[in-house]
C-alpha cells in the first residue's frame, strides 16, 4: 500500500474517532500523529518543526494564563453578577446583558473558560427567578461563537487562519468585526422573537437579584486591578504587533509573564490550570494534517476545485458554506486545521486581496458554523457539560431545533456580506 | 554587528542568571522574562527572530523529560516509590548512613545506564516519600542523588544528552567513553562520597526512630494496582534496551521517551487530563526559555566572540587548550545549564579544530567538565533543577544555599581530579 494511502486512511480514522467522542479527543490526535511519526510516514523534527504552529499554540498558552489569572482575581464573576444586577432582574435584560459580556469576553480571550464562569453564574440566577435556563444557555453559546470572531484571538478559527495567511489583529477587526455586529443583533432579535413568552418574573424574585452584591465576587481586588491592566496593555499590544514586526503569540505570551510577575502567584499552580490536552489536541492534528498537505493530495483537491469554476465569488460561497455545515458537525478547530492548506492551495493563483476573502469566508463558515450544533466547538460542549447536571439540561436536540437556523441565517448573512463588501 | 548588541544581549543574559540565582522571584518566571525580553529586543535590533527562537528550543531534552515525566506520573499512581521506599528502608535496617550509600550508588549507576533526570524523576520521590516515612530531613539523601546522577552520567555515552551530544559530534563511541571517563570519575565518585559523609556528618549520627514501623509494613501492599504497574514496568524495559540501543537505531532520546510514554499512556489509558495535568511543566518551561536566552547570546554573537578569544589565548598549546575548555566548561556549566552549555560549545571546539588543532583531547576535557561542573548550583544541570523543584513541595526545600553547602566541596575534588587527569595523562586522551 502506497503511503499517501496509509496517511489518509491515519487522517480520516483519527478524524472519525475525534468526531464520534469516543474516546478522548486529545488521545485520539495525538495517537494518529503519534502512528505517522512512528511508521516513518512523517520524520520527527518535520512533524515538529515545519507542521506544529507553535504560534498558535503559544498564543493559546499566553492568554490561557492570563485567563487563569483573571479567573482567580473573580473578573469574570464580578462582571455577570454586576450585569444581573444593572438589569434590576428582569429576565430579557439579563439575558441581553449576559449574552454581550459573553460576547465581549470570547471576543478577547479564550471562549471556553468564559462560558465556564458564566453559565454556572446563569444558571444560579435562573434558578434565583425561577425561570428556565433554555434561552439564556442557547443565547451564550451563539453569543460566545459569534462574539469570538470579531478578533484575531476570539476564537480558535481564527487564530490558526491569522496565523496561517499571517493576518494582523487589526486585520480581523477592519474585515469581521462589523459583521459580527450585525449577526449577533440580528441573533439576539430572533432570539427575543423566538423565546417570547420566556421573560415575565414575579417582583419577589427580581428584589433577590437586586440585592446581591458583586463586589463579594471579588476574591482579589488587587489582583482584578492588575490583571485588567495588564490584560488592556496586552490587547494594545496586540493592535499594534504588525508595526513591531512581533507574532501574536509573542505579544501573548510578555502579557502572560507580565502578570505572572505582577501577580506573584506561584506559576506551578497557574500552569496546572492550563487546558494542556487542548494544547496537545491542536498538536497533533497539525501532524495529521501537515502529512495529509505532504501527499499533495491536498494540492490536488484545490487543483480540481479551481478546474471546475474560475469565479472567485463561487469558490469564496462554496467554502463559506461547506465550512459551516461541516463546522457545525465534526467540530470547528479540526475543520479549520484540515481546511487551511486546501485554501493555501486555492489562494495560490490569486492576488493577495482575493486570497484575503477567501481566508475571511473559512473564518465565518468555520466560526460561525460552529453555533449549528453543541458539538461544533468546545464552549458549546463546555456549556452542556455544565448544564448536565441541572434539572433542565440543554440537550443537543433542545440547541439545534434553535442553534442551526440561527446559524443558517448568520451563513446567509455572511454570504451578503462577502458579495458586497468584497466583490 | 553594532557592539551595542553584545553589551546588552550580555546585561539581558547576566541579569536574568543573576534574578534564577537570587530566588527573588520563581526561577521559571525569570528565564520566561529573560527569553521574551531577548526576543523582543532581537526583534527589534535585528539580530534575533522569533522563527529563531523557536529553533534554539532543544525540543529533543524537551521530548525527553516530558516523555519520562509521563511515565513516572501513571508509575507513582501504581505505588511503585511506595514499594522501592519501603524496600529500601528494609534493606538498610534504618542506618541513614547505609541508606545514603544505597541510594547514593543506585543513583550513579542508573545514571550511567540512563539520563539523570529520568534517573532523579525515579529516586527523588523515593526518597521523598521514605524520608517523610522515618520523619527525616530528605535533603542529604536528595542531594547525594543529584551530585552523584550527575558524576554518574558523565562516565557513559548515554549518561546524560550532553555526551550524546558530544559523541555526535566527535564520533566517540560507548566504549570511547567508558575508557577515557570512567577512571576519573570514579576517583571523583569516591571523593565525594567522602565529602558526603563529612557534610552531613550530623544526620548520620543520628538514625531514625521510626524504622521499626517500617520494618514491620509489608511492601508488596504498597502497589495497589499490580497490573498497571506491570504494563509500565514493560514500557520502561522497552525504553531501557532502546536506550542502550541508541548507537544502532540512531533514534534520537526523546523518541525513545515518547515512544514509552505513548506504549504506557495506550496500555494503561488514564485520563489524558489527569496525567497532563501533573507533568513539571514549570520545569519544562523553565528550560524552553533558558534555551531561547541562550540561542539569543550566540545570535548577538557572544559565544563566537569568547571563541575567539579562547584560540588567541591558548594558541597552539594542546594542554593549554584542553585545560582551559575543562575549566571553561566545569565553571560555565555550573551556571549555565549543562544542555544549552554543551550546544554552545560544540561549534566553538568545531571552529577551533578548523585552525589546525588536534581537539580530541579538547572534546574530553569539554565531556568531563560538562559532566562534573552541572553540580556547581541548582540550575546548572537539568537533574539538579528537577530534584530542586521536587523539594519545593516539602516542608524542606533546598535552597541556593543548601546546595553549595555539599556542592562546593564536590566542585572543588572535581576540579583538581580533572586538571590532574589533564596535565598527567593528556597524551591518553589524544
Amino acid at each position: 500500500m502506497s503511503p499517501t494511502l496509509i496517511i489518509l486512511a491515519v487522517f480520516v480514522v483519527t478524524y472519525v474517532f475525534i468526531i464520534l467522542e469516543k474516546i478522548h479527543r486529545t488521545t485520539a490526535a495525538l495517537l494518529g500523529a503519534g502512528i505517522l511519526v512512528f511508521f516513518n510516514l512523517l520524520p520527527f523534527s518535520e512533524a515538529f518543526e515545519e507542521y506544529v504552529d507553535f504560534n498558535v499554540l503559544g498564543l493559546l498558552l499566553g492568554m490561557m494564563i492570563i485567563v487563569t489569572i483573571m479567573k482567580r482575581a473573580g473578573t469574570f464573576q464580578y462582571a455577570a453578577i454586576k450585569v444581573a444586577r444593572i438589569a434590576r432582574g428582569n429576565p430579557w435584560y439579563i439575558l441581553l446583558g449576559l449574552s454581550l459580556i459573553t460576547a465581549v469576553f470570547s471576543a478577547f480571550l479564550d471562549n471556553v473558560t468564559t462560558v465556564l464562569i458564566i453559565v454556572p453564574i446563569t444558571l444560579l440566577i435562573t434558578d434565583a427567578l425561577g425561570k428556565s435556563p433554555l434561552p439564556f444557555l442557547v443565547s451564550e453559546v451563539l453569543a460566545a461563537n459569534i462574539g469570538g470572531t470579531a478578533t484575531l484571538i476570539g476564537d480558535p478559527p481564527n487564530i490558526l487562519v491569522g496565523s496561517a495567511a499571517n493576518l494582523s489583529f487589526n486585520d480581523f477587526l477592519i474585515n469581521l468585526a462589523p459583521l459580527v455586529i450585525i449577526v449577533l443583533a440580528v441573533t439576539l432579535l430572533l432570539l427575543r422573537i423566538i423565546f417570547r413568552g420566556h421573560f415575565g418574573v414575579r417582583a419577589k424574585l427580581q428584589e433577590r437579584i437586586i440585592r446581591i452584591d458583586e463586589k463579594k465576587a471579588i476574591k482579589d481586588r488587587l489582583l482584578l486591578k492588575k490583571s485588567l491592566w495588564v490584560f488592556g496593555l496586552t490587547i494594545l499590544g496586540f493592535l499594534f504587533h504588525h508595526k513591531f514586526g512581533l507574532r501574536p503569540a509573542t505579544i501573548a505570551l510578555m502579557g502572560a509573564v507580565f502578570l505572572l510577575l505582577l501577580s506573584k502567584i506561584d506559576p506551578g499552580e497557574v500552569f496546572r490550570e492550563i487546558e494542556w490536552p487542548t494544547l496537545f489536541f491542536f498538536a497533533g492534528l497539525f501532524i495529521l494534517v501537515g502529512s495529509l498537505e505532504r501527499t499533495g493530495l491536498i494540492e490536488r483537491l484545490g487543483g480540481s476545485i479551481t478546474g471546475l469554476t474560475r469565479s472567485p465569488l463561487l469558490i469564496c460561497l462554496l467554502l463559506l458554506w461547506i465550512s459551516a455545515l461541516a463546522s457545525a458537525f465534526m467540530g470547528a478547530v479540526p475543520l479549520t486545521v484540515a481546511l487551511i492548506p486546501l485554501v493555501k492551495h486555492l489562494g495560490m493563483g490569486l492576488p493577495l486581496e482575493e486570497t484575503a476573502v477567501l481566508w475571511w469566508a473559512l473564518a465565518m463558515g468555520a466560526c460561525f458554523g460552529g453555533c449549528g450544533t453543541l458539538v461544533g466547538t468546545a464552549a458549546s460542549m463546555v456549556v452542556a457539560g455544565i448544564s448536565e447536571k441541572h434539572r433542565s439540561p440543554l440537550t443537543f436536540r433542545k440547541y439545534i431545533r434553535i442553534g442551526m437556523p440561527l446559524m443558517l441565517l448568520s451563513i446567509l448573512i455572511s454570504s451578503l456580506y462577502l458579495y458586497l463588501r468584497y466583490f | 554587528m553594532p557592539p551595542y548588541i553584545p553589551i546588552i544581549a550580555g546585561l539581558v543574559f547576566v541579569a536574568t542568571y543573576a534574578l534564577i540565582l537570587s530566588e527573588k522571584i520563581h526561577r521559571t518566571i525569570a528565564a520566561l522574562a529573560g527569553a521574551i525580553l531577548i526576543v523582543i529586543l532581537g526583534v527589534r535590533l535585528g539580530f534575533y527572530s522569533q522563527e529563531e527562537a523557536l529553533e534554539a528550543v532543544d525540543f529533543n531534552t524537551l521530548g525527553l523529560l516530558f516523555g519520562m515525566m509521563i511515565i513516572v506520573n501513571v508509575l507513582a499512581r501504581t505505588g511503585f516509590f511506595r514499594y522501592l521506599a519501603i524496600r529500601s528502608v528494609k534493606i538498610s535496617r534504618g542506618n541513614f548512613w547505609r541508606l545514603l550509600l544505597l541510594l547514593g550508588i543506585t543513583t550513579a549507576l542508573v545514571s550511567m545506564l540512563v539520563d539523570n533526570v529520568t534517573t532523579i524523576l525515579f529516586m527523588a520521590p523515593t526518597t521523598i516519600l521514605l524520608a517523610d516515612m522515618l520523619g527525616i530531613n530528605p535533603v542529604p539523601l536528595l542531594m547525594t542523588e543529584a551530585l552523584l546522577s550527575n558524576i554518574g552520567g558523565t562516565a557513559t555515552l548515554v549518561g546524560d544528552p550532553p555526551n550524546v551530544m558530544i559523541g555526535s559530534a566527535a564520533n566517540f563511541t560507548f566504549n570511547d567513553f567508558v575508557i577515557h571517563l570512567l577512571p576519573p570519575v570514579l576517583v571523583v565518585f569516591l571523593f565525594s562520597l567522602l565529602v558526603l559523609r563529612f557534610t552531613f556528618r550530623r544526620e548520620i549520627g543520628k538514625n531514625p526512630e521510626n524504622t521499626e514501623r517500617i520494618m514491620r509494613m509489608k511492601e508488596n501492599e504498597a502497589v495497589k494496582d499490580k497490573k498497571t504497574l506491570g504494563k509500565c514496568l514493560f514500557s520502561l524495559s522497552v525504553i531501557l534496551v532502546l536506550f542502550l540501543l541508541q548507537e544502532r537505531t540512531g533514534l534520537l532520546p526523546s523518541s525513545v521517551a515518547l515512544l514509552g510514554a505513548t506504549l504506557t499512556l495506550v496500555l494503561v489509558r488514564p485520563d489524558p487530563k489527569e496525567i497532563l495535568r501533573d507533568v513539571e511543566w514549570v520545569v519544562l518551561l523553565f528550560f524552553a526559555a533558558l534555551f531561547i536566552l541562550i540561542g539569543g547570546i550566540e545570535k548577538a554573537g557572544i559565544i563566537s566572540f569568547l571563541g575567539t578569544k579562547m584560540i588567541g589565548f591558548t594558541g597552539s598549546n594542546l594542554l593549554l587548550a584542553t585545560l582551559t575548555v575543562f575549566l571553561v566548561a566545569i565553571f560555565g556549566s555550573a551556571i549555565i545549564d549543562r544542555v544549552p552549555f554543551t550546544i554552545a560549545m560544540i561549534p566553538l571546539i568545531k571552529y577551533m579544530s578548523a585552525s589546525g588543532l588536534n581537539v580530541t583531547p579538547l572534546w574530553w576535557g569539554l565531556a568531563l567538565g560538562v559532566g562534573l561542573g552541572g553540580n556547581g548550583t541548582p540550575i546548572g544541570s537539568s537533574a539538579g533543577v528537577v530534584t530542586v523543584s521536587l523539594s519545593e513541595r516539602t516542608r524542606n526545600p533546598i535552597s541556593l544555599k543548601e546546595w553549595l553547602k555539599s556542592s562546593s566541596l564536590v566542585m572543588l575534588v572535581s576540579v583538581i581530579v580533572g586538571v590532574i587527569t589533564i596535565v598527567f595523562f593528556l597524551r591518553l586522551f589524544s
